[in-house]
Order: structure tokens, then sequence, then C-alpha cells
């Protein structure tokens, strides 16, 4: 990029070009992780928002359109970032979006740099590549609230003065004060004077890592940015807060040698009842409401092969999927509010002694947590793992933690073979310790694992543990709300492209070839009962045959798929699907042995092509995905095959 | 933005002479301290650089974690945790006897 042209970038000229191509301008939110982005985000553009990913990668984008008095504007939140140097995935993303090098987006028309008002030293670090870029740019200082509560102080107009840019300083949380973000926003339409850009291009540094800058010692760099930051504050009058004494005291027990274990696991033991006891009912309701409009199409539509395509191929698929959505959502609303309270980053330092034992960090648990509802988000969250070997160890053990997708095969697997019964008294049945063991087996995996790589493949020294700690606040509401209709979205887009598409593949294998007389075949004599029969030797020795072997084919789409399918390979030859037909015809079909087998299987196996996509994203390449594939094929395959064996 | 030529960004090796290093690990908590040196090697020092832990910032020990686990130093106004590893390789220096010598903030 040329500075010089680029700061010749009027406002009236952008909105020139932007109009020319029929489009509102388009601002860009940049700033370091929690300074209130995604607030500020949420309160301009209200829920009129669109989550989407860059292309070629799984970071989000999140765009959307606010409003000013001279007409809309486009808006998109970037990944958090500390600097333009193309350092991690999200850097770079942040860097290109803005340079206007990426393939998708056109370049933005200006920036709303955000930075947090009691951190302002430190963020203002941020400030010099940002106007660098000579993008008419408006400086945003959110936590007005908490500066003016701690006894902070600052004088933006003289900040404004002393950057060339307006300055405002605002509590993103309360409408009210965002009337000078409107302004601006008004301004790149009118070509106000608000939408200015930093008269002096800062120093060649601007963009350090950049092929025209020079290369100093990164050390140089930033101690000489934050010397002008600090300049920067003294001239503006800026006095930092004093520390938040409800942080402090809070900190005090959560931090403390007894009680802060103890509040771990409390909250990671309230997440776990949560996901499992109180999500139940939810997902219950989801399931007879997926049943009762299936029953009601079904009663609308003439009997045809479309109707059985669109019940047995489109609604049981879907559907089966579609029942995880409320625990997914519950997951991810304690997520929300761990985060957003601030407590997340305690417990990433709780937890870091422990993980630094088997060779991760701190900032690994949040990911594997996730897993616990799902693998995917929580691969694409262990971007915060700022140490590229920690992160591979965490992404390639994170499958191994129990996602929910598996607790459908282990319920309908449990409840067919293992009798109900207490072991311990009243307070644990058989099924449940049966079901804590196979959750047990995975974080055991997962943990050997991550000790295992971390020693060989993924040895070295590691980067230093940095955690930053938010003070305490309410979590509110709507970023809660906006983050769960995110979460809603991604979802429902994935269930309804690859779920969909596999089940409807399946049914339709399983329609062909027709018999003489025109007729749907018996299942073993279709391609799909073909395809299950050339997998049958290689699962035998697991005490399998080829319906099963089917059903581990299908879900490689996604695990939970093996209920739906086993229910339509046995349905499709008993013309009945009924939960209870479905457990009896297992039980006839496997011993004792093959169904621990095909639970252990299910451990251990990275049945999901999802996952295995978003890892070959997330890791730039196959070698990482086919590792982790073979390698958690061949410990589950030797596991079942043990299992069958002893047992 | 304005450069000021009279503070040129600190060197490392300035005025240890007159005031004895201590590694960051060891000062007590709620003794405030400035960073004079980083013994990070290459590009893993930028953690520490973005969170504002940058030479010649004032640091202080606030509270330990329990069983060992990481330090919480506030810094700049915020709170930032690091592990006694890390904190062992910062070199400083009290901000009451640097007050001659550096006036940082
Ligand atoms: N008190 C206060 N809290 C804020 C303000 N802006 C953001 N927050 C909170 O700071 C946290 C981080 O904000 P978020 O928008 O997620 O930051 P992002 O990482 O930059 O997107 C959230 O808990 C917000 O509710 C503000 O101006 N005042
Ligand atoms: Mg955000």
């Amino acid at each position: 990029m040329n500075p010089g042209s680029a700061s010749a970038t009027l406002p009236a000229e952008a909105a020139e070009r932007t109009s020319a191509d029929a489009n509102h301008p388009l601002v860009a939110l940049v700033g370091p992780p929690n300074s209130g982005k995604s607030t500020l985000f949420n309160n301009l553009t209200g829920l009129r928002q669109k989550v989407a990913n860059y292309p070629g990668v799984t970071v989000e984008r999140r765009s959307g359109v606010a409003d000013s008095d001279a007409g809309p504007v486009e808006m998109i939140d970037l990944p958090g970032v500390h600097g333009l140097s193309p350092r991690s995935l999200d850097q770079t993303i942040t860097r290109n979006a803005l340079l206007g090098e990426l393939e998708t987006d056109r370049r933005p028309d200006a920036v709303v740099l955000v930075l947090d008002a009691t951190r302002l030293r430190s963020h203002l670090m941020v400030a010099e590549p940002v106007l660098g870029l000579g993008l008419p740019t408006l400086v945003v200082l959110t936590m007005a609230d908490e500066l003016d509560r701690r006894d902070g102080a600052l004088k933006s107009a003289r900040l404004s003065r002393d950057l060339g840019v307006e300055v405002a300083l605002v509590n993103a949380r309360d409408v009210g004060t965002l009337e000078p973000v409107r302004r601006f926003l008004t301004a790149l339409h009118t070509g106000g004077e608000e939408a200015r850009a930093c008269p002096i291009v800062a120093a060649a540094d601007h963009l350090e890592g950049h092929p025209s800058g020079r290369s100093l010692p990164v050390i140089d760099v930033f101690a000489a940015r934050r010397e002008r930051a600090r300049e920067l504050g003294h001239s503006a009058g800026f006095r930092a807060p004093r520390p938040s004494r409800f942080t402090n005291r809070l900190d005090a027990i959560v931090l403390h040698r007894v009680w802060g274990p103890l509040v771990f696991a409390v909250v990671v033991g309230l997440v776990f009842q949560a996901i499992f006891a109180w999500a139940v009912p939810l997902m219950d309701g989801t399931e007879s409401l997926i049943g009762a409009s299936g029953k009601f199409v079904t009663g609308v539509l003439p009997d045809s092969w479309f109707r059985a395509l669109l019940i047995d191929g489109v609604w049981a698929g879907v559907g089966s999927v579609l029942v995880f959505l409320p625990q997914i959502l519950i997951l991810f609303f304690f997520i929300a509010i761990l985060e957003d309270s601030g407590y997340m980053a305690r417990a990433a330092v709780i937890a870091d002694r422990l993980m630094h034992r088997v060779g991760l960090q701190g900032k690994s648990f949040l990911p594997l947590l996730s897993a616990y509802a799902c693998a995917i988000p929580a691969i694409m969250s262990a971007r915060t793992v700022e140490d590229d070997r920690d992160r591979i160890a965490t992404i390639f053990i994170a499958p191994f933690m129990t996602c929910s997708a598996r607790l459908p095969v282990y319920a309908l697997l449990i409840a067919a073979f293992i009798p109900a019964g207490p072991l311990l008294g009243p307070f644990l049945g058989r099924r449940t310790a049966v079901l804590i063991g196979l959750y047990a087996l995975g974080l055991l995996a997962a943990v050997g694992t991550a000790a295992l790589l971390k020693s060989t493949l993924l040895r070295g020294r590691s980067m230093p543990f940095v955690m930053e700690l938010p003070p305490y606040r309410w979590p509110s509401a709507r970023s809660i709300l906006a983050r769960l209709l995110d979460r809603t979205k991604v979802f429902l887009r994935r269930a309804g492209k690859i779920i969909l598409a596999v089940t409807v593949v399946l049914w339709i294998l399983a329609q062909f070839p027709r018999t003489p007389a025109g007729a749907p075949p018996e299942i073993g004599d279709s391609a799909l009962g073909q395809m299950g029969r050339v997998i049958e030797p290689a699962i035998e020795p697991l005490g399998f045959d080829w319906r099963v072997g089917i059903g581990l084919v299908t879900s490689l789409a996604a695990r939970e798929v093996i209920v739906g399918a086993l229910g339509t390979i046995y349905g499709v030859e008993t013309e009945d699907d009924q939960d209870f037909e479905l457990r009896a015809a297992l039980q006839q079909d496997l011993d004792f042995g093959a169904a621990v087998a095909l639970l252990i299987f299910f451990v251990f196996a990275l049945q999901c092509m999802s996952t295995v996509a978003v890892m070959r994203r997330e890791t730039g390449g196959w070698r990482w995905p086919i590792l982790q594939f073979f390698y958690m094929l061949t410990l589950a395959y030797v596991g079942a095959w043990a299992a069958n064996a002893l047992l | 933005m304005k450069r000021t030529g009279d503070s040129a960004p600190r060197r490392p090796d300035d005025a240890q002479r007159e005031v004895p290093l201590r590694v960051l690990a060891d000062v007590p908590l709620e003794e405030e301290v400035v960073l004079v040196r980083m013994d990070v090697a290459g590009d893993d020092v930028v953690p520490l650089l973005e969170q504002g832990i940058v030479p010649g910032c004032k640091l202080c020990p606030v509270r330990h974690s329990p069983a060992g686990g990481p330090i919480v130093y506030r810094v700049d106004g915020a709170l930032v945790a690091l592990r006694r590893e890390t904190a062992s390789c910062l070199c400083v220096r009290s901000a009451l006897e640097a007050a001659g010598v550096l006036d940082s903030n």
C-alpha cells in the first residue's frame, strides 16, 4: 500500500466511489480485543447483522448496517488486534481487510478505531499503525463510565487535536452516548469535516513487517510506540483509573488458594449440569416438534417418492441434528456469560497450572470446554492460543472431548445393552456410570495425546503465557442475545448444508437399484447395502456386520447420523422405525462385546468431516487433519477390537 | 502523531549499573517496579509487548494464583497474568529507585 495516495482519499471521494458501486460507505471497526468493538457494533446496527466466514479461513466476518442522518452505512466488526503486522490469522485478516487486499471485500472507506479508555496507554499503541493507513478515522474511547467511576481522567478534545482526527469518549453500552459516532457516519455521506484522516502519516514503521517498512527489532518498535502513546496521554491529561475495588475483592476469592479451585470446579460442574440435565426437556421438546411437523407434512402430502424422501431423508436427517440446538445454545449462553463477566480469563489462569503439566496452557481451557458441545467452534476458538504448538495440540485433542453428537449414540447403545440398576446405592446408576466412563475415556485419550504430541512432533520452547484479566462486568443481555443468534445461524446453516446432503444421498442409495417390478430393493441388495458389504471384512474383527458398517460410513458426515441411519436401515427392513424396535434390532444384531466395541469406537474415532474441514482451514493444510484422522481411527479400531475380543 | 526527539527509545543497558536489577518473579506483592530488560527470544516477546509490557513500563504484582500458577500484575491500569517462568525473564528495578533515572509516567 502507498500511504501517500491512500491519505488523499477524501470522504467526498469515498462517498462518490461507493455510490457509484450503488453501495453504502463501508466502515471498519478496528481495535484490540475486549475494547468494546462488538458492543459498539451491536448498538449501532441493532440486530441487522450478517455472519459469514472470510474466504478460505474460519475467521468470522460480521457485518451490519447502521443508520446515520444522511443515510445507511455498512459496518464490519473486524477481529481484535494489537497491531497490523501479519502475525496471527486474526491480525492478518484485519490487516488485509483494511488494506483492501481481500478478494471478496472492497477497501473500507473509513475506520472507527475502538480503544479502551481505561487502558489508554497500551491501546494507543494500536493507533499508530491504524492512523497510518490514511483512511478517515474516528477514535472511539470506550469505558467512559468506568474511567469516571474509578477516578480516571482524560481530555478527549486535546487528544483529538494531537492525533488530528475526531476522538469520542463514550460508554459503548449506552446508546445515548454514541451521538459523536453517528455524526461521523453522517459526515461520511455529506463529506463533513468530522470524517478526516490523520494529517501526518506516521513513521515508516507504521506497518511493521510490511515489505516496504524498515525492519526494526520488535521491542524497539513497541517501545517507541509506547513512548509516543505515553506522551499523547500525558498531553491529554490522562490519569489512569485506580484499580477496580470490586474486581480486587472478587479476585481475592476467585484466585484464592482454596476458594479459587473450588469456584472453578463449581462453575465447570454447573456448565455440565446445564448441558446434560437442563437441556434435556428442551431437546425433548424440539424432538417432538420435529416429529409432529413431520407427521403433519406426511398427512398433507400425497404418498409419493417425494414424500418418502422428504420425511425419511430430510426430516429424519436434519431433525436428528436440530435436536442438539438447545444444548449447543445453552453451552454458548454459559460461555458468553463467563466471557463477558470476565470469569473466563480467571478460569484460564486457574487451569494453566494443570494444563501446563500435560503440555498445554490456560488458554486451551475455553476451546476444550466448548468441545464438549461441538469440536468445530472449539477448534475455531483455539485461535486465542497464541503459541502455535499449543494451538495445534489443542485443536488436535479437541475431538476427543465428548461432543454432544456422540450422546445419542451412547444413549441408544447404553439403553440397549446396559441394564438399568444401581451401582453405588441410589447415587450412581449403572447406566450413568458407563456414560461417565465414556467421557473419562475421551478425556484420558486427550490428555495422553497432548502429552505425546508435546514431547514429540510439537516439542519446543513455548511462548510466554500472557493473559489479560479484564475487570468484572455485568454481561449485557443484548450482547449475549447477539451471540446466541450468531451461533444459531451458523449451526442451522451447517445442519442445512452437510447433513441434508448426506441424508438425501443415503436415502437415494437405499432406493436403487430398483427391483424388476420397479419397487425399492431390499436394503441388503441396494447400492447402500452393497457398499456395506464391501466394508464388512474390515469391521468383522470388531464384531460389526454390514449394517453397522453403513452406519459407520454415514456417521462420517456427523456422528449422530448413525442413529438415523441405523433407523433407516433397520426401519427399511422391518417397515417400522420405532425407538424400541431399533434397540431390539440392535440387541439381535450385536453381542455385548460388539456393543462395547461400538461405544469405544465412537469415543475415539474422528467421524466428522466438518471437523476435518475446519481443521484443514485452521492449520493451513492437510498434514494435521490427515494425521489426526488416522491416529484417531487407529485408536478406535484397536480399542474396539480389544473390547470385542475380551468381552 | 509527532515524534519528540529527546526521549529516544530506551536502550536496555543505559542505567543499569546504578541500581541492582531483579527478575520480576522475585518482586513481592504490591511493590511497584519498572521494566528494564526483556530476556525473551525473538518474536516470542510480542504477546508481552502487546499488553503494554514494554521496557520503561511500570509493573506491580498484585496476586498469586493457586498452586504456584501464574502471577497477576497490574500494568497500565490493567491486570495481566504471567507464568513464573515468564516473569523470571523480565528484569526490573524498583520504581522508587528508578524514579531518578527514568521518569516513566
Ligand atoms: N462499562 C462498560 N463496559 C463496556 C463498554 N464497552 C464494552 N463493554 C464491555 O466490555 C466487554 C468486551 O466488549 P466487546 O464488545 O465484546 O469487546 P470486543 O472484543 O472489542 O468485541 C463486554 O463485557 C462489554 O459489555 C463500555 O463502554 N463501558
Ligand atoms: Mg468482539
